[in-house]
């Protein structure tokens, strides 16, 4: 016997062996019956859980290194679901003491304050806000308007954040609204 | 309605009366259990909705053949099924002589695997259904001179396989 012959005679025996493996019985028929694709989801769900993975270690570093490898975090820039004061959320960003104002002379910057306080969340903190013309400065209870010059050192003031906080120390951040808390410093 | 009810049951007797020897080609192929049902179900489908053109026609055991086959063909191995394919650890049990005949089967099966999808389909059709080399041909889409060439490489390339450094590996491993 050639080797050919051993080998036919080897593959034939294993196909007698193997077959006895694969499925007789036919389940029921059904027309309609969508293609079975058992190993696809699997794959599918392995891709899907690779891709969102990768997505939230973007986001993540996104948020916290943006370009220039300052960091920041966004605060709401568009209304909260409950305004206080005029679209802002109801928590401010800092609540504290007036410890120093200082007028600028620079484009759409009225001037900046260094605020002594606490933040939302209880803890201490301290911020240079920086007022523009669009802060909306108002005095606690009252709807009247209120301009930079009616703002001075001592004074208790509510100051909502927008756009990005640069997380130096003090933080640094532009002031969307602000409320005078004491009209008067001690 | 009745013509539809007919239609079903004839299709009903031909899928019970076909499906072993689908399946099984399919298996053999692929040796893959689930990938084989799928490919056969595949193949199914298409006889049912291309029934009527085929009963015209007459021989639906040879087009069910053909159409499996190509499907297997051109199946792409998943990832998945590779891998399990791969990793599957040979099942041996303690009487020496099934070990060593479940050694063997092992070999054949991993060389085999080796093969490309069309050879293994050419030796199945060749060592397994018994189909002249004219039968193959017209399974596949060739002529006979073309299918005697594969098959005498096929064998070729499994004998290489079956005798490669590899397949000995795997049998030092088991």
């Amino acid at each position: 016997m050639n080797r050919e012959q051993q080998l036919v005679e080897q593959l034939t025996a294993f196909y007698r062996e193997a077959a006895a493996e694969a499925p007789a019985v036919p389940a029921a028929w059904i027309a309609e019956q969508p293609r079975k694709t058992s190993w696809l989801q699997p794959v599918l769900a392995s891709v899907a859980l690779v891709v969102l993975a990768i997505g939230l270690t973007v986001g993540l570093r996104m948020a916290r290194q943006p370009a220039g490898g300052i960091v920041t975090k966004s605060t709401p820039s568009t209304p909260a679901v409950t305004p206080s004061p005029s679209g802002f959320p109801t928590a401010p960003s800092i609540v504290g003491r007036i410890m120093r104002v200082s007028a600028s002379g620079n484009a759409g910057t009225v001037g900046t304050l260094e605020i002594s306080g606490t933040q939302p969340d209880g803890l201490p903190a301290e911020a240079i806000v920086t007022i523009t013309s669009q802060t909306e400065i108002r005095l606690q209870g009252s709807t009247a308007s209120k301009s930079f010059a009616d703002l001075s050192t001592g004074q208790e003031v509510e100051v909502w954040f927008v756009g990005d906080v640069l997380q130096s120390y003090p933080e640094q951040a532009r002031a969307g609204a602000l409320t005078i808390l004491t009209p008067r410093g001690p | 309605m009745l013509a539809a009810a007919d239609r079903r049951g004839d299709f009903e007797r031909l899928y019970r009366e076909h499906y072993p020897l689908v399946v099984r080609t399919v298996y053999l192929m692929i040796l893959d259990r689930d990938i084989a049902q799928e490919i056969t179900h595949e193949a199914f489908l298409r006889l049912w909705q291309h029934g009527a053109r085929i009963e015209r026609g007459g021989n639906t055991r040879a087009w069910l053949m053909k159409v499996a086959v190509n499907l297997a063909i051109d199946h792409r191995r998943s990832l998945l099924a590779s891998v399990r394919q791969r990793l599957a650890p040979p099942r041996i049990e303690d009487p020496a002589q099934l070990a060593l005949a479940r050694l063997d089967r092992q070999r054949m099966r991993q060389a085999l695997l080796k093969l490309p999808v069309r050879d293994r389909a050419i030796l199945v059709l060749r060592f397994e259904q018994d189909l002249t080399f004219p039968e193959i041909g017209r399974v596949l889409g060739r002529p006979e001179a073309t299918v005697k060439t594969w098959v005498h490489r096929a064998l070729n390339r499994l004998e290489r396989d079956l005798d490669g450094p590899n397949s000995e590996r795997a049998v030092d491993e088991v």
